[in-house]
């Protein structure tokens, strides 16, 4: 079986590499790869012990964590009452922006990107 | 505006939008304050306000992202939507793709439309004010016809009052028609306390002539009397004989604004 690390830090900027773990690695090689997708503007991704964040514009990191958070206690919420089984992807089309959450072993990743950005094609990519 | 037609449209729309989209098991509306507005849901009620008051919260926290149009769950069994529809919020749980976005909307316009629809007729259906037309700006404008909107009944509505530039009072009132060997086809029939009124806002001197106008703005003069007939004297009825019913396109039942053609 193999052993995950757990990491305490918040990494900004550079996303925290999970060494010795393939399916870690491979979604870490997946969210640089939707990094460098056109519109994407950036993703967080956190558990209860870390979380890892890479945006374009650090001056939004508290409000997109804040509402990536948010969106995740609030759909889980909804989900329970509308008897949805679980949660596979969130997606939140703002005015300006939009958000793709998806949760996979107890993570949530949320990927924000410009309106005009296909959040199915990425979320293919994600799984 | 008259809460229970708008509740009664929206709760039918979501109905037909159900019946198109046989996977979408359950759909409500709600308000920014989490009122529910419309339901077609099997959810227990005070789940959907539970519901709806977390998403609320939830979007105020969403002005980083300019506000929220819309949020879809994709969860193993079903999928959520909630589409942002000005001040209301449209909630679909499907059983089907969730990507299927035609189905989202078509949901979203036919509410959209319907809403659109409320709006334009039933602030004069409730109030009794008539949208603005060019004739109007130009002679009959009111100066305060459009405050206040009240929940009246039709045959309070039909008498409503609006504060004319000339003094006079105009009315509204239900169309009946005028029949009959020796009715005159250029003359109309108000109640006689309006033309009282009339009298007495212009100083002993009953109208002869009345302006007619319609919804649609069409506008006539004609020769007024009073209803001879008491039955009809309290109802808020114009009768009008077929002439000008043609002239005016309005069969009975509708509404016409009338005021007094000062000379």
């Amino acid at each position: 079986m193999v052993k995950k690390e757990k990491h305490e830090a918040i990494a900004i900027g550079t996303p925290a590499i999970i060494e010795g773990d393939s399916h870690e690695g491979d979604l870490r090689k997946r969210l640089e790869t939707i990094k460098n997708h056109m519109g994407v503007l950036g993703y967080i991704m956190r558990n209860s012990t870390f979380a890892s964040i890479d945006l374009d514009d650090p001056t939004k990191i508290m409000d997109y964590a804040l509402l990536s958070s948010s969106i995740v206690d609030a759909c889980e919420e909804i989900s329970k009452i509308c008897g949805l089984g679980g949660i596979k992807s969130i997606v939140v089309e703002g005015k300006n922006v939009k958000m793709l959450v998806v949760t996979t072993n107890e993570k949530a990743i949320s990927v924000f990107m410009e309106k005009n950005v296909d959040s199915e094609l990425l979320r293919k990519i994600l799984f | 505006m008259d809460k229970e037609l708008h509740l009664f449209a929206l709760r039918n729309t979501l109905n037909e939008i159900r019946k198109t989209y046989p996977s979408i098991g359950t759909s409500f509306i709600f308000d920014e304050t989490g009122q529910i507005m419309a339901s077609n849901a099997s959810i227990a009620e005070k789940d959907i306000t539970r519901m709806a008051g977390t998403f609320s919260e939830t979007m105020g926290k969403a002005s980083v992202i300019g506000g929220v149009d819309s949020l879809t769950i994709e969860g193993y069994k079903a999928t959520v939507n909630i589409s942002s529809l000005n001040n209301l919020y449209l909630v679909t749980v499907a059983s089907e793709n969730p990507h299927n976005t035609q189905m989202v909307a078509v949901s979203r316009i036919l509410i959209l439309t319907v809403l659109d629809l409320l709006e334009k007729i039933t602030p004069t259906l409730a109030t009794g004010i008539f949208p603005e037309t060019e004739a109007e700006s130009t002679s009959t404008k009111t100066e305060n016809a459009t405050t206040s909107p009240q929940m009246e009944t039709l045959s309070q509505q039909s008498t409503q009052e609006t504060k004319p530039k000339n003094g006079y009072a105009a009315h509204q009132f239900m169309v009946e028609s005028l029949k009959g060997l020796f009715i005159k086809s250029d003359t109309v029939h108000v109640d006689n306390e309006v033309l009282t009124k009339w009298r007495e806002t212009s100083k002993d001197k009953a109208p002869e002539k009345v302006e007619i106008e319609t919804f649609s703005g069409k506008t006539i003069q004609c020769k007024v009397k009073p209803i001879r007939d008491s039955k009809h004297a309290a109802k808020g009825v114009i009768q009008m004989p077929e002439r000008v019913l043609n002239t005016l396109e309005i069969k009975k039942g509708e509404l016409v604004r009338v005021k007094p053609v000062t000379e």
